[in-house]
């Protein structure tokens, strides 16, 4: 997973406030670097937005 | 008079939502003119490009950290218990709160909360240790349910997101009032205008959240500040208890001894 991210997020967006989820399962922040991640994954990546 | 969200006693009974301010310096002033200690925020996906959600999260945090504040995150957009599970986590991760109000959308038209999706993901947050507070419709069976599976705090619709309509039934919202007296009664989305929060506080709810009535005015902040207003005089007629409703006139004057009384 944290390779992944690394490959997907800017390395601006990477010092931001992010969340992830795998396949629509949430996954911590410090399950990344055990998180496998295979081809046809779906990852979700998901940063603070204003909200009502 | 504080309102008690899961034990956390607030000093004002408005929450208040982030989106749809025309600036985010019109956004501060608002919500620093409502007196609100409870800001509504959320999740999404972002274009790499685009950083602004970044800033934007920043001004929320000052602002909650100036007024001693508490954030809520929502769950908007889920349509089911399962998204809606996996976001109110991805918020406990980043916003490190354990409170979410949670949504889960039944239909695209009016925006009206799934009961049963909603009964599934609330029972699941609770267990694993969030403090739910519940978006959902204004129906009495839905909010005892709700009630029985552990949420101290339930948060009934006015209307439809973002109609401004008010009250559709005070019969329903009122009701619910009188069958779950224990129950922190929140009203939520829908609200218009000053005098529909001031009429929820006077059936005896215990808050109001908003979003649309305050950043769609014409003046965002001084409609805070009427909405701050408003809240506390409907509390304060509550409090103080409204006289009872008649049918027929009653004179205000004392009929005895007025001037020509006896007279025609």
């Amino acid at each position: 997973m944290q390779q992944a991210l690394t490959l997907f997020l800017s390395e601006q967006q990477r010092d931001m406030s992010f969340a992830v989820a795998l396949n629509g399962d949430f996954v911590e922040k410090s399950s990344y670097q055990t998180t496998q991640v295979t081809t046809n994954d779906s990852i979700d990546v998901l940063f603070p937005i204003v909200g009502g | 008079m504080s309102l008690s969200l899961y034990g956390t006693q607030l000093k004002s009974r408005l929450l208040i939502g982030s989106a749809l301010y025309p600036s985010p310096q019109v956004m501060k002033q608002a919500i620093l003119a409502s007196q609100s200690q409870v800001v509504t925020l959320s999740l999404k996906r972002q274009n790499p490009a685009e950083l602004s959600g970044s800033k934007i999260w920043q001004y929320i945090q000052e602002i909650v950290e100036q007024v001693d504040g508490h954030l809520l995150p929502n769950t908007a957009g889920c349509k089911t218990a399962k998204e809606a599970v996996t976001l109110a986590k991805m918020s406990r991760e980043i916003f490190k709160t354990n409170w979410i109000k949670l949504e889960v959308i039944g239909d695209d038209y009016n925006l009206q909360p799934d009961p049963i999706e909603l009964l599934i993901a609330t029972e699941q947050l609770l267990k694993d240790g969030f403090k739910v507070l519940p978006y959902c419709t204004d129906d009495l069976v839905l909010c005892q349910r709700l009630y029985d599976l552990g949420c101290e705090v339930i948060m009934p619709w006015a209307s439809p997101i973002g109609t401004g309509k008010g009250l559709m039934n005070p019969y329903n919202l009122e009701t619910i009032r009188l069958r779950l007296p224990e129950a922190t009664l929140i009203l939520d989305a829908g609200i218009g205008k000053p005098s529909d929060a001031c009429l929820a506080m006077e059936m005896g709810y215990d808050g109001v959240l908003l979003n649309s009535a305050v950043a769609l005015a014409d003046n965002p902040v001084m409609m805070a500040k009427a909405f701050a207003s408003a809240l506390t005089a409907g509390e304060q007629a509550y409090v103080a208890g409204i006289m009872a409703e008649r049918q027929t006139a009653h004179p205000s004057t004392p009929t005895l001894d007025t001037p020509f009384w006896h007279q025609g």
